[in-house]
């Protein structure tokens, strides 16, 4: 999805992704991505929750709204035991 | 050229040597094992490229990798993860698809989330109300859909990405929301 993310940005469309797993995400640089806790096949917020799925995708377009640069990431913060 | 095509030709050696050494753990199912020593694909500079308009004057377009195909009017995506060259699919999924027809042929994640709510992991309701209140310009009327798990990006880069620029062209798409599942 990042290279999707640089294919379509290279040819002038502006792009964000949602990633769970940064991990995979992060290596080939997508351009902007929010980073969620959140699980595979959830991507964008729990069954009927539609406060989560909306703020995913509010997050998402506050970045492209809001990025100046390559590289822009949104990430929830991690809850310290 | 897609900055990203000039980087392939460094990455396709690596790759071929990876599949060689990866075969023997994929063939026992060990994937771990197999994407613990993936040569991960990095292209040549940061392309950027900023949104023209406001979010609320902007026509977004939808990309999910999560393998949807409509039952009885369209063909399943090919199972599982591709490593030659040919070309990736993709399925076009209009905003009033019957959600009832919904058929996930993506075998890497979990799809009791998706059969209980779709806008879990293709967000088409939310974004449909996102519309009506304003908040978005509009949505295209077709989402593109592709499939997860390609190892190989050369048929990614080479075919795929040009197809979803030329798509998303044709529906006069002006910003992507890319949703993985």
């Amino acid at each position: 999805m990042s290279l999707i993310s640089r294919g379509l940005e290279s040819e002038g469309i502006p792009s964000v992704l949602v990633s769970v797993m940064p991990a995979l995400s992060s290596p080939a640089r997508p351009p902007r991505q929010l980073i969620r806790r959140l699980n595979m096949g959830a991507t964008v917020g729990r069954p009927g929750d539609v406060e989560q799925q909306r703020e995913t995708l509010r997050r998402m377009i506050a970045l492209l709204e809001g990025a100046d640069s390559a590289g822009a990431v949104d990430r929830d913060e991690v809850k310290k035991a | 050229m897609n900055q990203d095509e000039a980087a392939l030709a460094d990455w396709q050696p690596r790759f071929a040597e990876w599949v060689k050494e990866a075969g023997p753990f994929l063939a026992k199912g060990k994937a771990k094992e197999a994407f613990a020593i993936y040569p991960w694909f990095s292209g040549e500079g940061d392309p950027f490229m900023s949104l023209a308009k406001p979010a609320s004057q902007t026509r977004f377009g939808l990309i999910t990798t999560g393998g949807y195909s409509i039952e009885g009017e369209q063909e399943p995506f090919r199972a599982g993860p591709s490593f030659d060259d040919t070309a990736p699919e993709i399925r076009t999924i209009p905003l009033d698809v019957d959600r009832k027809k919904l058929r996930i042929d993506h075998m890497g994640y979990d799809h009791r989330f998706a059969k209980e709510d779709i806008n879990c992991n293709l967000p088409l309701d939310r974004l449909k109300e996102m519309e009506e209140a304003g908040e978005i310009g509009s949505l295209a009327p077709e989402t593109q859909v592709v499939m997860g798990l390609q190892p190989n990006v050369t048929p990614l880069i080479q075919h795929l990405i040009p197809e979803l620029v030329s798509r998303f062209k044709s529906d006069s798409v002006e910003a992507a929301l890319l949703v993985p599942s």
